[in-house]
Parts: C-alpha cells; sequence; structure tokens
C-alpha cells in the first residue's frame, strides 16, 4: 500500500510547488495510473515515493512505514523501474540482474529462478549476456523491469514504463502489472499513454501543476464528466484546470 | 565568394559560435548550476573557484618568477617566454590529446547535429575552434605571466605588448591540428577493430607514457642535479633540455623569437598554423562525422559477452557496489585512464629518474645507498613516505566518484543501501589505487634506499594514512557537492572541480603531517615520525568521521 499524506514538494527557493499537498491512497491488488501533463509533478511524486526526494512537507509511507523515517525499509519493499535511460550501460545484463539481486539481498536460488523466468518472459535470456551499452531503448526498458523484479517486490513503481517499448514488450508488460496486482502487490505508474491507462488501471488520478485535480476509476471519471474516453477526460480536465489558474 | 561558400561559412560560424557559448558558459565560474540554486550560493561557489584559479595563477607566477631570476641574473631573460611558449606546446600536444579524442568522438550531440543541414567539415571545423579557445585559455595562464615579467624586467613594454598578442593566439594553433590529426588517425587505424577503445586509449596512453619518460630521461642525463644549477643548464646550455627540444620544434622557436619583434617569424608561424589547420580540416573532416557517430555505437556494441554458464552467485551489499564502482572505472577508458596512469606513471616516472640518472654516475646508486645510511632512519622514513604519498595526490577515482554517477544519480538513490555503505564501497576503490601506487613506489625507494623494512614499512603507514584521509575528505565534497551533468565520460572527469580541491585537500593534509616533523625534529627522529603518524590518524579519523555523517538527508535531489 501507497499513501501520499498531504506531501508537498518545492523545489530551492521556488516559490512554485512542484507537488501541492498530494493526499493519495493506493492498495495493495491495484494498479494505478498516474497521469498528467509534462511538468505535472509525476516524476517528483515518484521520486518522492522511491526516497530519492525528501518532501517538504507532508509524508509519504509505503506498506504504513514512512519513506524519511525509514528510507532503506521502505526501499527494499519497492521495485523501481525509471524513465531515464541512464543504465550501468558497461555492465552485461546479468551483471546488472546480479548486482540488483546482491543489493535487495536475493539468495543464489532465487535469482536464477527469478531471471531466468523474467528473462524468458521478456525475450532477454540471449541479450542479458551483451552489455547494456549495446540494448535498444525498449530493451534497456526491459531489463530495468527485470532488475525491479528481481525480489518480487510488494509494491512496483514504473516511471513512464511503455516508452520505447515495442507492441509485444508492451503486451508483456502490461500482462505482468496485472500478473503483480493480482498477486497482491501495489502497482503504480505514471504514463501519458491514455489507452493504456484506461485498459489497465483499476484507479486513476489525473496530476496537474502539481495538483491532483481528478481521481477515481476510470468508469468514475468518465462518469463525472460525462466523456467518451479518458483521452476526452484529460484534455477537459487539464485545460480547465488551465483557465483557473 | 560563390552563395553555396557563403552558406557553408555561415553555418560554420553559427555552430561554431553555439559551442564556443557552451565551452565558455563552462569555464565562467558565476554560471548557476544544478547544485547552487540560490544566487547566493552561486555567488559563493565562483569566489571559491575563483580562489582556486587564483591559487594556481599565483604559484605559476610565483615559479615564473624564479625561473625569470635566474635567467635574467644570467643575462637570458628572454629564455622564460620561450620555455612558456614550449611547454604551453607541449602541453597541448601531450595532455590535449585525451581532450580532443573526447571533444572530437565521444561528444553526446553528434546523432544530433548529424541530423542538421551542416556538412561534416563544418561540425569538425566548430569542434576544432572550440577545443581551440579552451587550449588557448590554458596557455594563456602559462605565457601571459611570463611575456608580462619578460616586459617588465627588460623595460620592453610596448613593442612586446604588440608582439605578444599574435604569439599567444598563434601558441595553441599548430600542436591542436597535430593532435587533431592523430585523434582522426587513431579512430581511423581501429575503425576495423573488435575492442576499438581499448586500441584507442591504449596508444593514447603510450604517447603520454613515451612523452614523460623521455622528459623524465633527460632531466635525469642532464648531469648536475643541484636545484638551480641544473635548471639553468637544462634552460640556457646549447645542448641543454629546452634547446634540444626548440630545435626539434622550429615553430616554438618562431614563436619564442618573434616575441622580440622579429614580425617576419611570426608571419611565418601564423602562415604554418593556419595552413596546418586548413589541411586537418580538409583531410579529416570530411570523413569525420562517420566516425564520431561510429564511436558512439561502437564503444557500447563491441562489448564483453559472457562465456559458457551464467554466473548467478550472491555477494554482500557492498562486494556489489564495489565490483560495480571497479567495472565501471575499468570499462570506461577516459576515467580508467585518469584514474589509473598516475599508478602507472608516477612509480615510474620516480624509478626512472632516480636509476637513469645515478646509472651515469657508474657507482652512483651505491653511493646513494650508502648516503642514506648515514641519516636517522626516521628522517629517511619521512622522505620516503612524502615521496609515496605523493602518489595519492591526485586521485580521481574517488574525488569525482559520486559526480561520475551522473543521471544515475536518482536512481542509485532508490536502491536500499545505506549511504555508508555507499561510500565505504567508493572510498575502497579509491584507497585500493592510492595502496597499488604507494608499494610500488616503496619497491622503487627499499631500492634506492636500502630502508629497514621496519622503517619502510611505518613510512608506507603514514602514506597509507595521508591517503585514506585525503580520499575520504574528497569524497566527502564530492558527495556534497556533486556535478552529475555532464555531456562526455571526459567531461564527467576531467572538468571537474572536486579534483581540484581533492588536490588542494591533498596539500593541506600533508602540510599538517609536515609540521609536527618539523617541530619535533630537535626531540629526535623518532619523536617527529610519531608526530607525523598521529596529526595522520587524526586527520584520517576526522575525514571518516566527515563523511560518516553524510547521510540520505544530505545526498538526496535538490534536498
Amino acid at each position: 500500500m501507497i499513501e501520499f499524506i498531504q506531501a508537498t514538494k518545492r523545489y530551492g527557493r521556488s516559490d512554485r510547488n512542484a507537488l501541492d499537498h498530494l493526499n493519495l491512497k493506493v492498495g495493495d491488488g491495484c494498479v494505478y495510473g498516474f497521469l498528467g501533463p509534462n511538468g505535472a509533478g509525476k516524476t517528483t511524486a515518484i521520486r518522492l515515493l522511491t526516497g530519492a526526494l525528501r518532501p517538504t512537507e507532508g509524508e509519504i509511507r509505503v506498506n504504513g512505514i514512512s519513506v524519511a523515517e525509514k528510507p532503506i525499509e521502505t526501499k527494499r519493499m519497492i521495485g523501481f523501474v525509471p524513465d531515464s535511460q541512464e543504465m550501468y550501460e558497461r555492465l552485461t545484463g546479468v551483471e546488472y540482474l546480479n548486482f540488483m539481486a546482491d543489493i535487495f539481498g536475493v539468495s543464489e536460488a532465487d535469482r536464477k529462478e527469478r531471471a531466468e523466468k523474467y528473462l524468458a518472459r521478456f525475450d532477454m535470456t540471449e541479450a542479458a549476456r551483451d552489455r547494456i551499452g549495446s540494448y535498444s531503448r525498449g530493451m534497456k526498458q526491459k531489463m530495468a523491469a527485470i532488475g525491479a523484479l528481481i525480489h518480487e517486490p510488494p509494491v512496483w513503481v514504473l516511471d513512464e514504463p511503455m516508452v520505447g517499448l515495442d507492441p509485444r514488450a508492451s503486451f508483456l508488460l502490461k500482462e505482468e502489472m496485472r500478473a503483480r496486482a493480482s498477486a497482491g502487490a501495489t502497482v503504480f505508474f505514471s504514463t501519458h499513454v491514455l489507452e493504456v491507462a484506461e485498459k489497465l488501471c483499476d484507479r486513476v488520478g489525473i496530476i496537474h501543476k502539481g495538483k491532483l485535480i481528478m481521481e477515481g476509476t476510470p468508469e468514475e471519471l468518465l462518469g463525472k464528466t460525462g466523456d467518451a474516453s479518458l483521452e476526452e477526460v484529460f484534455l477537459e480536465m487539464t485545460a480547465s484546470s488551465q483557465e483557473q489558474a | 565568394m560563390t552563395r553555396d561558400e557563403d552558406r557553408t561559412m555561415k553555418n560554420y560560424w553559427i555552430l561554431a559560435r553555439l559551442m564556443l557559448k557552451n565551452t565558455l558558459a563552462g569555464m565562467n565560474p558565476f554560471a548557476a548550476s544544478q547544485q547552487a540554486k540560490s544566487k547566493g550560493r552561486s555567488a559563493l561557489r565562483g569566489i571559491g573557484m575563483i580562489a582556486i584559479l587564483a591559487m594556481a595563477a599565483v604559484s605559476v607566477i610565483f615559479l615564473e618568477h624564479e625561473i625569470f631570476t635566474l635567467l635574467r641574473d644570467a643575462g637570458q631573460a628572454i629564455l622564460l617566454p620561450a620555455m612558456a611558449i614550449l611547454l604551453s606546446m607541449l602541453m597541448t600536444l601531450v595532455m590535449g590529446l585525451f581532450q580532443t579524442l573526447s571533444e572530437l568522438f565521444q561528444g553526446k550531440d553528434s546523432p544530433f547535429l548529424a541530423v542538421l543541414p551542416l556538412t561534416s567539415r563544418q561540425i569538425f571545423a566548430a569542434r576544432l575552434t572550440s577545443l581551440y579557445v579552451s587550449e588557448l585559455a590554458l596557455n594563456a595562464v602559462i605565457i601571459l605571466p611570463a611575456v608580462v615579467m619578460y616586459c617588465i624586467g627588460t623595460k620592453a613594454v610596448l613593442p612586446m605588448a604588440l608582439t605578444a598578442i599574435p604569439v599567444v593566439l598563434l601558441t595553441p594553433a599548430l600542436p591542436l591540428a597535430i593532435v587533431a590529426l592523430i585523434a582522426s588517425l587513431l579512430m581511423r587505424i581501429s575503425f576495423f577493430a573488435k575492442h576499438r577503445e581499448a586500441i584507442v586509449m591504449g596508444l593514447s596512453v603510450a604517447v603520454a607514457l613515451a612523452y614523460s619518460i623521455g622528459v623524465t630521461m633527460m632531466n635525469a642525463s642532464s648531469g648536475d642535479k643541484e636545484n638551480t644549477v641544473f635548471l639553468a643548464q637544462a634552460l640556457m646550455r646549447k645542448d641543454g633540455m629546452m634547446n634540444m627540444l626548440l630545435q626539434r620544434f622550429p615553430p616554438a622557436l618562431w614563436l619564442a623569437k618573434g616575441l622580440t619583434g622579429d614580425w617576419a617569424l611570426i608571419l611565418l608561424a601564423a602562415a604554418v598554423s593556419v595552413g596546418a589547420a586548413a589541411l586537418v580540416i580538409g583531410l579529416c573532416g570530411p570523413g569525420y562525422l562517420a566516425q564520431a557517430l561510429s564511436s558512439g555505437e561502437k564503444t557500447v556494441t563491441r562489448g564483453k559477452r559472457v562465456r559458457g554458464e551464467t554466473n548467478w552467485r550472491a555477494g554482500s551489499r557492498f562486494a556489489a557496489l564495489h565490483s560495480l564502482e571497479w567495472r565501471e572505472l575499468l570499462r570506461t577508458p577516459a576515467w580508467a585512464y585518469n584514474a589509473l596512469l598516475g599508478v602507472v606513471m608516477f612509480p615510474l616516472m620516480i624509478g626512472i629518474g632516480f636509476v637513469a640518472g645515478f646509472s651515469r654516475a657508474g657507482e652512483g646508486l651505491e653511493l646513494l645507498q650508502g648516503l642514506w645510511k648515514q641519516f636517522d632512519p626516521a628522517y629517511v622514513a619521512l622522505v620516503t613516505a612524502a615521496v609515496m604519498a605523493m602518489g595519492s595526490m591526485v586521485n580521481p577515482a574517488v574525488s569525482t566518484a559520486i559526480s561520475r554517477e551522473g543521471g544515475r544519480w536518482p536512481f542509485a538513490l532508490t536502491l536500499p543501501v545505506r549511504q555508508q555503505t555507499r561510500f565505504a564501497a567508493k572510498l575502497a576503490v579509491g584507497i585500493e589505487i592510492n595502496m597499488v601506487c604507494s608499494l610500488m613506489v616503496m619497491g622503487v625507494c627499499w631500492y634506492l634506499t636500502r630502508l629497514p623494512l621496519q622503517w619502510m614499512l611505518l613510512a608506507l603507514l603514514l602514506a597509507m594514512l595521508l591517503a585514506v584521509a585525503s580520499a575520504a575528505a574528497s569524497l566527502w565534497v564530492d558527495a556534497l557537492r556533486p556535478q552529475l551533468k555532464w555531456n562526455s565520460e571526459m567531461e564527467a572527469i576531467k572538468k571537474n572541480f572536486n579534483q581540484v580541491f581533492g588536490m588542494l585537500i591533498w596539500l593541506a593534509f600533508m602540510g599538517l603531517c609536515a609540521l609536527p616533523a618539523i617541530f619535533l625534529w630537535k626531540h629526535g627522529g623518532m619523536a617527529a615520525l610519531g608526530g607525523s603518524l598521529a596529526v595522520a590518524a587524526v586527520l584520517t579519523a576526522l575525514s571518516l568521521f566527515l563523511l560518516s555523517r553524510v547521510t540520505e538527508k544530505h545526498v538526496v535531489l535538490d534536498a
């Protein structure tokens, strides 16, 4: 379970909140889509959740434990797939997975079994022996996802996971996200791909200028606005929020 | 000029201007950085950097003034600017090679530039212009104080000021053209090779090693070692080192003579420099972009593939981070070169310098070994420790360890690892590098002094304490203000002020350790050595304590 309680982030001496008193609760077994235009605060929220940033105000909890108070403990519960293409490119895929498994304290037998399972599932068994620097963007994304799954985390956080993936890889990742949620894990991801959010998510939140402007199941959102698709909801909400500002 | 040629020049200027702006912005100490969000912090950072630059400039001026006094008394004052010109050219020729390789072939913007309506030659020429400005700034720091001293000393201010401008402007031009040609040739030679990066870096290191060994051997073979006499001989004798170098590289001689008012020689140097630059751009420009792009592809695709059974052996968090640090360092040529070259070069230069110098004197080596026996072994141990510690003066492996994480740092922070474990792994790599260097130097020192083992071990202990203290303090600085935004791997390590801070910390620690040795000497050698060891131990404990206080809350992004 993930909880944002009045979570606020202001960078440096800026007078604008990158994230403005966010209140959000995502339960176990839920796939949660975090939507918003560029610069809305999605990555800031994810960085606060994963402990790479500290909130200016408020609190973030993972399975009831405060990220600020016990960062190492909460980080152990999270598997994080970053949106950035900056990976340890001089390592081979196998070396990277071994590194992640060591960091998360995964036993030899478990890491072998999980790595082989996920490598096969994402068609990366052969490529795992090559250096990550030789991978395409999609392959890097898949390797990052496998690295984040090696300790089978109760909370899976993905920042723009569909970027660069081919249709097959995208399908496999969505299947995995659903499978993780069915197994009781919390899956939290940011995306621009509204069709994905509409079909995959149990709940969706729309963030704009650091504020959560709408939240609920895709059906609830469609019902509230009377729009035909999540795309229309998104455009309407971000436009009306712009006008109010 | 045809319309096409006009367009060509226009595009070149647009690109060159952009690159120059980028280069100059990088040199601006007051430029707002990721770490210095507020104006006050930017100003503080700027003042700090200016203070460091001023210290470096004062050191250059002090050194040049000492040499100038010596030369003026000998009636050969003109040799000072000549020496400065020669030194600047040699610096560009040797040290500039790595910078040129990095700027020309490892720029992350090459794929972007490739899709713009620009020719390969325009891009090459623009990059060369940007490099020229960087080298010019460095050369000016060395040449201008020498010229000013000469002008004041000889009261020839106006004519010298007029000739100094073209001389300074021309100094980096020809060496840079040569270096660009070598860099392009290296890339072309290695084009079809499987391990291209390793070959290019190996050949570059071979050039740097050959140069350093050559200069060390020339130093060693120039007779008398007494400082001033040796310097005077090296500079003024017809068979001295400087005359030898000037004769072998005439453009330096033309510029040196041009400074005294010989405009014909300045024009000759200008013609040769411009001609060389045009020739290099003409020869290397057309194929440049393809090489730069393929370089970007091959550096990553030619990676090693794991053979045989895949190894899933488990290890500790520290071991994982330690192994990651070594792999990254060894597999990134720019980092491996900068972090590890000193380990090889420093002991080698000491060894060659001493051994070559004393072997010329026949029984000189035995004489030296006997000479040390007349001194208190504690004193010899102190000198040996100082020589060993020199190897840890510049340790970019540790002083840029956090900065080198670059764009991966946000991800690294999400890993469930205590900062102390992360820092310990990085610190261990830095200390291991110092340890290897110190042990190699210890071997050379033992050969030269035949100091008993127990004293040698005490010297090693002192050197290692200093190495640990300065490494921990450098890492502390890098952890508090990492330079995470860089465009090339070379930039991450080379254009990083934290490396300079690391060097200053080392100098300060060295000075602090020398104080008890000076003041306690009257109480005997053991007291002096003991005092230095105690100060080094305190500094080590203090540095490690400071580093251990840097926790998550200090190192999160933009906190």
